[in-house]
Order: structure tokens, then C-alpha cells, then sequence
């Protein structure tokens, strides 16, 4: 994690950066200033974890969480070699606050179970890993449906928090851009898919 | 869908407990339906070019939107009136 506001260690760095004039201590005053804020190129998803109390952002530039709602920003690493993931979608679970899915541009689906600290990825099954959309039925917290785009395209549900994942069929029409599970009854025992697509708003049960 | 302005979705929100409740973000804003998205009022100084949108579920009054270039907007009710927060 990189904090960007309220580390006491900023201080001590910044006088020995002006002390030494090192080029590590220029580092330490641009992570120490609050104009620095992390940049959100390209946001993706917002999110809250379970008890409201740290808020999610997915963009272009990776995965950002604040705990001041949303007035500081804090990056948080991915295990993903390269380069910053862009991360495309966010599904917190309804109960448990540490625990949330990612869905991310070219690395699949990741998971936390401790508030983002350690991630694993969560991908066997899943024919593609351009992940555009990620809704977790808050019925049932092991349940998750992905959308994925380009190789592999279609919907996938996972019914054991993403130990494996199923291809469902092909999903939304149009580019989907977020999915969400909404506990509306649909009458046939299961509860409505949203999605958001390039088309407009669409759903659909989540039974098929 | 009625109300929603015909292109892209970017973002969708639910109230927690109320789930007729719902939010979608679009490039012309935010959007609040209040039975299930059949019908869509926007929200009049709500950010434009909105990316993402999010229901604190602790204080479901409380609604964040995330505009594409990563600013971020607060309304304390419900999604009528909105204000910079980052």
C-alpha cells in the first residue's frame, strides 16, 4: 500500500531529504503532498465494502481506497506483473467488509478475505481474462457472475467465490460497462442481473 | 427503462435494504429510479461524465458518484443535490 495522507514517517523523510538533497528524499515529498493525490485516469467502479466504511475505486491506473470517504486516496498493489491493472469492476461482499473481487482488464477476477493487504487470483474456468463486469449476489456471497470481453466473451458464475467458474451464455448485448445482482425476485427463484452496457440498461434473472 | 437517455450505462448503485432504489451514471449525469428502473429522474447539479456510483450501505442516504477524469461527488440525500469531494 501506498499511503497518501497521515504517514508520520513523511516528516522525517522530508528533513532529510532537504538535509542530504537526495534524489529519494524528492520521492518522499511528492508521496507527502496532498496535491499528489493519486491520479484516477479513467474510472472504472466505485464501491463500499459491508459496513460503509472504506470506499473503492477501480480506474485505469489501478485500485484506490479511501477510508475518509473519499476525500484521501490510497493506492493498493495487485499481483500483477507489468504494470498497474486496469481494474474494471467491484464486488464487495455483503456482510464480511474485508472481503472483496476485483475485475480487472487482462488479469481476471482477484480476491481479498483482509481488506486488500494480500490477493489471490481467482480465474479457473474462465475462458478470458478481460473482466468488464463482476456482481455479487448479496443472497448469496459465493455466488458471483462476470462479464468477459474479447477472448472467452460471455457471462460466467462462479457459485463458490470464484474456486470455479461456469460460462453462463453470452450476457448482455453491447459493451457492458457494470454488473450488478439485485434482490428483486424475478418469481422463477433466482433474483434480477443488471447490466449497464454501451446500449443503455438491461436485465435479466440470473436463474439461466 | 423509461427516462434514461438511450447511451452508454457506465455505472449502477443499489440501496441496500430498498432495492427499487437504484442509481446508474451515464455522461449526462446521474440518474435515480425509485421502482426498479421502469422510470429515471435525473439529478439536476449532479456531475456530468459520471463513471461510477456507489450507496453507502451503512447510510444508504448517502450516495458517492466518480466522474471519468476522477473527481468524486457526495450527496447527502439520496441523490438530489451534490457536492465536490475530491
Amino acid at each position: 500500500m501506498t499511503p497518501f495522507g497521515g504517514d508520520a514517517r513523511v516528516p522525517v523523510l522530508l528533513v532529510l531529504a532537504i538535509l542530504l538533497g537526495s534524489s529519494a528524499g524528492v520521492t518522499a515529498a511528492a508521496a507527502a503532498s496532498p496535491a499528489a493525490a493519486p491520479g484516477f485516469d479513467h474510472v472504472h467502479a466505485l464501491t463500499f465494502d459491508a459496513e460503509g466504511r472504506a470506499l473503492w475505486l477501480g480506474a485505469h491506473t489501478g485500485l484506490f481506497r479511501s477510508d475518509d470517504s473519499g476525500l484521501t486516496w490510497t493506492a493498493i498493489e495487485l499481483p500483477v506483473t507489468r504494470h498497474a491493472p486496469d481494474v474494471m469492476a467491484i464486488a464487495a461482499h455483503p456482510r464480511d467488509g474485508r472481503m472483496l473481487y476485483v475485475g480487472t482488464h487482462d488479469a481476471g477476477v482477484l480476491k481479498t478475505t483482509d481488506g486488500g493487504a494480500t490477493w489471490s487470483a481467482v480465474n479457473a474456468g474462465l475462458k478470458g481474462l478481460d473482466v468488464h463486469g463482476l456482481a455479487l449476489d448479496p443472497n448469496a456471497p459465493d455466488k458471483l457472475h462476470a462479464a468477459v470481453r474479447e477472448m472467452g466473451a460471455g457471462l460466467y458464475r462462479t457459485t463458490d467465490g470464484g474456486r470455479k467458474w461456469l460460462r453462463v451464455d453470452d450476457g448482455p448485448a453491447g459493451e457492458t460497462k457494470v454488473l450488478a445482482s439485485v434482490n428483486i425476485p424475478t418469481g422463477m427463484g433466482g433474483i434480477f442481473l443488471y447490466a449497464g452496457t454501451a446500449e443503455g440498461l438491461t436485465r435479466n434473472p440470473d436463474c439461466f | 427503462m423509461g427516462g434514461l437517455p438511450t447511451s452508454t450505462v457506465n455505472g449502477f448503485a443499489v440501496h441496500p435494504s430498498n432495492p427499487s432504489v437504484m442509481y446508474v451514471a451515464m455522461r449526462d449525469g446521474i440518474f435515480r429510479s425509485a421502482d426498479a428502473g421502469v422510470t429515471w429522474t435525473r439529478a439536476t447539479n449532479g456531475p456530468k461524465n459520471a463513471a461510477a456510483v456507489a450507496v453507502n450501505p451503512r447510510r444508504p442516504g448517502d450516495v458517492y458518484a466518480a466522474t471519468t477524469d476522477g473527481r468524486v461527488f457526495l450527496s447527502r440525500d439520496g441523490g438530489a443535490t451534490w457536492d465536490a469531494r475530491r
